[in-house]
C-alpha cells in the first residue's frame, strides 16, 4: 500500500506550469487528484502535454526564431518570470469588428 | 443551469454563460436528449411504414378494407407524433460533441469560475450569399448560404479574449440530366474564425509576427488557411475544412489553429521577457 502523502505546509502553492494553448500557474491547493501532475508525479504539466496533435515540442523555439524577430538576442540572458496568474485581468482588452462575420475574405 | 427545453425544442438553440463546467453538463444533457429524440423518430418512421404497408395488404384482400383504415391512420398518428422531436436537433448531434470539444480546451485556460458565452444552432438560419443559374447545365440553378451554427467568447487566464465562430458553407447546385431527372448536389464546407484580443502588455506588438504565424499554423489533412490579420490589439484568423467532416475532425482543426496561433503569442511573450531582462542588466533595448 502506498503511504499518504507528507501535509503540505499552510497556504502551499503549486510551483508547476499548467495550460493547453499557453504557461501559467496552477491554481490547485494540492496535487493529490491533479489531472495535471497526476499526484506531483509530473515536473512540467504544460510541456509534457501529449494532447496538441501535430505540435511535438510546443514549448521549445530554436535560436532562430529569436534572432529573426529580435535583433539584439543574446541566448545567455535568461527570461523574465511570464507565467500569468488569476491576477493577470480579462477586462484588458475589448472585443471589437465583426470578422468573423464578413465572408468576402472566405 | 438546466438546459432550456423549451427553447431547443422551439428554436432549436442553445445559448447561454455560464462557467465551463457547466456549459459541458448541459451539452451532455442536450446530447443524450437529442440521442434519444432521434431514436424516437427513427422508431415512429419505421412504424409508420410497417403500419401502412400492412395497411395496403389488408385493402388487398377487401375483407379487412376497415383494419386497412385503422392501421393507415395508426401509421398518419405515429408521423404526426414524430414531429414532437425536433428533426434539427435530433440530426445534429455531433454539434454537442463539438461543443464540448470546445469548452475541454478551454477549460484548460481559463478561470473555472469565469463564465463563458456559448450559442449552439441546431436550426440555424440559412443566409444567401449568392444565387444564379449554373452554366452549360439543363435547368441548372446554383445557389450558395452560408449557416453559422456556433460560437464561443471566453477570457483566458493571459488576459486574452477568445472567440470563435464556424459556419457552414454551402453550395447546392440542381439542373436536370441527360436521362431527364432532377439532379441535386450539396457540397458543405467549413468556415473556422477565430479571434484572440490579445494584452499588448505582455504579449507586445504582434504585427511583425504574421508571416511566421502563418508558416507555424499546422491543420489536419483538407484544412487550409484563408486568412491571417494582426493588429497591435488582435489577431483574426480564418480557416476553410473542404472536407466537411465529424464533428472530432473540427473539433481537431479548431485546437489545432488556436495552437498554431498561441505557439506564437508564446514566442512573443518570451522575446518581450527577454527585452525587459536585458534592459535590467544594462543592454540594448
Amino acid at each position: 500500500m502506498t503511504p499518504p502523502p507528507p501535509p503540505l505546509p499552510p497556504g502551499w502553492k503549486c510551483p508547476r506550469r499548467v495550460g493547453f494553448l499557453f504557461p501559467h500557474a496552477c491554481l490547485r491547493t494540492t496535487p493529490v487528484g491533479c489531472p495535471d501532475c497526476q499526484n506531483g508525479m509530473i515536473e512540467d504539466p504544460y510541456a509534457l502535454r501529449t494532447d496538441r496533435y501535430g505540435y511535438s515540442r510546443y514549448d521549445y523555439y530554436a535560436d532562430n526564431y529569436f534572432l529573426d524577430l529580435m535583433p539584439y538576442y543574446d541566448p545567455g540572458v535568461p527570461a523574465a518570470p511570464v507565467d500569468f496568474t488569476e491576477a493577470d485581468g480579462a477586462d484588458l482588452v475589448t472585443p471589437g469588428d465583426d470578422f468573423e462575420t464578413d465572408m468576402s475574405q472566405s | 443551469m438546466a438546459v432550456d427545453e423549451n427553447r431547443l425544442r422551439a428554436e432549436g438553440l442553445y445559448e447561454c454563460r455560464e462557467p465551463v463546467g457547466n456549459l459541458t453538463a448541459d451539452l451532455d444533457q442536450i446530447q443524450s436528449m437529442a440521442a434519444g429524440w432521434h431514436h424516437s423518430r427513427k422508431q415512429r418512421g419505421i412504424w409508420t411504414t410497417v403500419l401502412w404497408i400492412v395497411g395496403v395488404i389488408c385493402f388487398m384482400t377487401g375483407a379487412l378494407w376497415w383494419l386497412g383504415i385503422i392501421l393507415f391512420a395508426a401509421g398518419g398518428w405515429l408521423l404526426h407524433d414524430m414531429k414532437s422531436y425536433p428533426k434539427a436537433v435530433a440530426n445534429h448531434e455531433e454539434r454537442c460533441t463539438f461543443g464540448r470539444s470546445m469548452t475541454a480546451m478551454l477549460a484548460a485556460d481559463t478561470d473555472p469560475t469565469e463564465p463563458i458565452a456559448i450559442r449552439v444552432a441546431f436550426d440555424a438560419k440559412e443566409e444567401t450569399i449568392s444565387e444564379g443559374a449554373l452554366l452549360g447545365r439543363n435547368n441548372g440553378k446554383q445557389r450558395l448560404y452560408k449557416v453559422s451554427w456556433f460560437s464561443v467568447q471566453a477570457n483566458l487566464h493571459d488576459g486574452t479574449t477568445f472567440s470563435e465562430t464556424i459556419d457552414d458553407l454551402v453550395r447546392r447546385r440542381s439542373f436536370t440530366n441527360a436521362r431527364g431527372k432532377s439532379k441535386v448536389k450539396v457540397r458543405t464546407n467549413n468556415v473556422i474564425a477565430m479571434r484572440f484580443d490579445y494584452p499588448s502588455e505582455a504579449y507586445g506588438d504582434m504585427t511583425p509576427f504574421r508571416p511566421k504565424m502563418e508558416q507555424e499554423i499546422q491543420l489536419p489533412p483538407g484544412t487550409i488557411v484563408r486568412a491571417v490579420e494582426i493588429s497591435p490589439k488582435a489577431i483574426k484568423v480564418k480557416a476553410l475544412a473542404t472536407q466537411s467532416g465529424s464533428a472530432t475532425y473540427l473539433a481537431q482543426a479548431s485546437s489545432m489553429l488556436a495552437l498554431g496561433v498561441y505557439r506564437i503569442l508564446n514566442l512573443s511573450r518570451e522575446i518581450e521577457a527577454r527585452k525587459r531582462a536585458q534592459a535590467g542588466q544594462g543592454g540594448r533595448p
